[in-house]
């Protein structure tokens, strides 16, 4: 069991630290499927950082900023450059899968993947002092890596900054009603623009724990898919970040649970479609409420706000 | 409207991933960098894309050309070639022309270009060019054909098939395994799962048994050759439930389980595949299960150069040594104790002995392809 909760959290993180980044794109009204490519970008780089630093918090920080800006690039080509938020995501995921490839090739002279380099520092587990003695509880908060811990610290502080401070505020009114943020002089423009940054640099740090926190190397398209199942948790879960975790966790859940229900007379194929049919599922269920509730999914906050 | 399409279209991404998730896609990529040339030489490039002109040496040199679906460094069945190539060049000073075609659109193109350039030898890798060589060998008589990874005869002078009873080694693997382990439990971390990889997992516990009548394999199914994160999930995981000993048949997923094995408290031991990973970690990769492909293109080029060529289908196997279980001398230099040396020592004595009887009959490896 705790193995299970333990494996869960691992799993969800990478997702949910990407899906947090999501979720400000869906605040601000930017479509943005490239959260695959963002991540894609951002796990090369803070190998590459941590490759010429020897830190692996300087390789998160080289991830951010590049990641930062391959976010500022999207968001100029669709909202000042009028090009299709879709097509342009597409891109941005097909350029990162090939570019990092290319690098890695160019950078590292090994194709395909990197590890074992004595120069790449990965991030150290972390264990809780006291938390640690504790004997269940322990077991599940002690000993995971620092952006396992930030993440999860993130999910309150989105959510109070998104609700609770002006600029919060002012960002989903952005998003929700362009036209009332326009009249009530915001500039909608740099709220996108810094919201899309802001959603890379998420992106980037997720890139960076999948390279440097859950293992230590890079290797080609390592993200394998997690960056479109944040964008469906950032639906799943409205763009509010207490359900976007928990839609986190539940693909955390699914994907641990296709390899633990292994071995059993199971055949591994039909245990192994359990994420995707989890996000399926989850999908109708979002879509069925949200015709309930006759709006649609995230312009429907404003009455949270009011609480 | 937007919202709705962007919703529909998560779904198809989900759906998609839904199919090759659990398809046949495991082995394939996806069409990035596709038609990649990986040149050996500077003119790679240049010279794949003028199809037409006639080429430019009529001198002895063999034109050697290797197709590869998958791209280079994958620690697994690619670089095993690669390393084969750089072996060739030493010894034959032979260029091999390598160039990775990923997209199934581009495998049949890249043959045939291949073939109009009047190369010698066209090596390919995996099922998906069997019927892109089909059609394209009879049209080049002159050029031969080799299919890595095939069990077809198709019956033509200029063909032929590699096929791999991996299963032998991985027979010898779990005797390496069992008797390795403490536990008895062992684990089995695959990419997918066919016939000749479920056969490899039967006989692993098969070569186990003789050791520990009590041996039990857990094997679980990663979907993924490329998921070094999800290896090392899983990997945890098997360790968690007592595995002591994983196998592994994976490619790049495999480079997360040895992270795992190498994180583990005590000892946890890996045997990997078609590629040697003991650098990784020497004190954690106790064997790998090399299926032959690099043997199998320097033999062949060898063959050719003396002026032989046989067609139809061969199978390699412990038997032709084109397969093997690779052991490691070095085990444990980064400050394994003594015991361990040992005991590692002794475990890998008893699998050559078993290798050995392999060779001379003694023992005969069945391929089992029943799941479990």
């Amino acid at each position: 069991m705790t193995q299970l909760i333990i494996s869960m959290i691992r799993c969800a993180t990478p997702i949910l630290l990407a899906a947090l980044g999501g979720i400000i794109c869906e605040r601000v009204g930017v479509f943005n499927i490239a959260l695959e490519g963002m991540m894609l970008f951002g796990a090369f780089f803070a190998i590459y950082g941590s490759y010429l630093s020897g830190s692996a918090w300087v390789g998160a920080l080289v991830a951010m900023a590049v990641c930062g800006a391959v976010g500022f690039i999207f968001v100029e080509l669709v909202e000042n450059l009028g090009a299709e938020p879709t097509i342009t995501g597409i891109g941005i995921n097909t350029l990162a899968l090939g570019m990092t490839t290319y690098l890695m090739k160019m950078v590292f002279g090994e194709g395909g993947s990197i590890s074992a380099n004595d120069r790449i520092a990965g991030f150290e587990r972390v264990e809780i002092p006291l938390v640690k003695q504790i004997p269940f509880l322990g077991e599940i908060f002690s000993g995971y890596t620092p952006l396992v811990y930030i993440t999860f610290i993130l999910v309150p502080v989105l959510a109070f900054w998104l609700y609770r401070t002006h600029m919060g505020i002012n960002l989903r009114a952005v998003g929700e009603e362009v036209h009332a943020a326009q009249a009530a002089g915001l500039n909608v423009n740099r709220f996108r623009v810094l919201g899309v940054m802001g959603a890379g640099m998420l992106c980037g740090l997720a890139g960076a724990h999948l390279s440097l926190g859950y293992v230590t190397l890079f290797s080609e398209n390592m993200t394998n898919g997690r960056g479109f199942f944040a964008y469906v948790a950032v639906v799943f879960g409205k763009a509010d970040p207490v359900s976007v975790m928990i839609a986190a966790l539940v693909f955390g859940l699914a994907d641990t649970l296709s390899t633990k229900v292994q071995g059993n007379g199971i055949p591994s194929s039909l245990v192994l479609m359990l994420p995707y049919v989890v996000t399926i599922l989850a999908l109708m269920v979002r879509s069925t409420v949200a015709k309930g509730e006759k709006k649609h999914f995230h312009i429907n906050l404003t009455k949270e706000a009011k609480e | 409207m937007k919202k709705r399409l962007a919703v529909l279209l998560a779904t198809a991404m989900v759906l998609s991933m839904a199919l090759t998730g659990c398809g046949s896609g495991g082995k394939e990529k996806t069409d990035a960098g596709k038609g990649e040339i990986q040149g050996t030489s500077e003119e790679a490039k240049a010279e794949n894309q003028e199809t037409e002109t006639p080429k430019e040496s009529e001198g002895s040199e063999l034109k050697v050309a290797f197709i590869t679906p998958q791209s280079t460094g994958d620690n697994g069945p690619v670089d095993d070639i690669m390393m084969a190539i750089d072996k060739v060049k030493a010894d034959f000073g032979i260029e091999v022309q390598v160039v990775e075609a990923l997209d199934t659109t581009d495998q049949e193109d890249a043959v045939r270009s291949f073939a109009a350039e009047n190369y010698d030898v066209i090596f390919t890798l995996f099922q998906q060019f069997v019927e892109p060589v089909r059609k394209i060998a009879p049209e080049y008589p002159d050029t031969k054909f080799v299919l890595i990874y095939a069990t077809d005869d198709f019956g033509m002078d200029n063909v032929v098939a590699y096929a791999y009873d991996a299963w032998e080694t991985s027979y010898a693997a779990g005797v390496l395994a069992a008797s390795m382990s403490e536990s008895g439990i062992l684990g089995n971390v695959v990419g997918y799962e066919d016939d000749t990889i479920v056969a490899n997992s039967n006989a692993f516990l098969e070569g186990a048994k003789t050791v520990n009548p009590d041996a039990t394999v857990k094997r679980i199914n990663a979907a993924s050759f490329e998921d070094p994160a999800k290896g090392k999930e899983v990997g945890g995981q098997l360790i968690a439930d007592g595995a002591d000993v994983i196998f592994t048949d994976a490619a790049r997923t495999s480079l997360g389980v040895i992270e795992a094995a190498k994180e583990a408290d005590g000892d946890v031991f890996i045997i990997g595949d078609n590629a040697d990973h003991s650098a990784l970690a020497p004190s954690s990769v106790i064997g790998d299960n090399i299926y032959g492909y690099g043997n199998t293109l320097y033999n062949q080029i060898s063959d050719i150069v003396e002026g032989k060529f046989t067609k139809g289908v061969i199978v390699c196997s412990v038997g032709n040594s084109i397969s093997v279980l690779q052991t490691y001398d070095n085990f444990g230099s980064d400050g394994a104790s003594d015991e361990l040396k040992d005991k590692y020592a002794a475990a890998v004595e008893a699998t050559n002995q078993v290798i050995e009887k392999i060779k001379n009959g003694e023992v005969k490896v069945e391929k089992d392809t029943t799941a479990n």
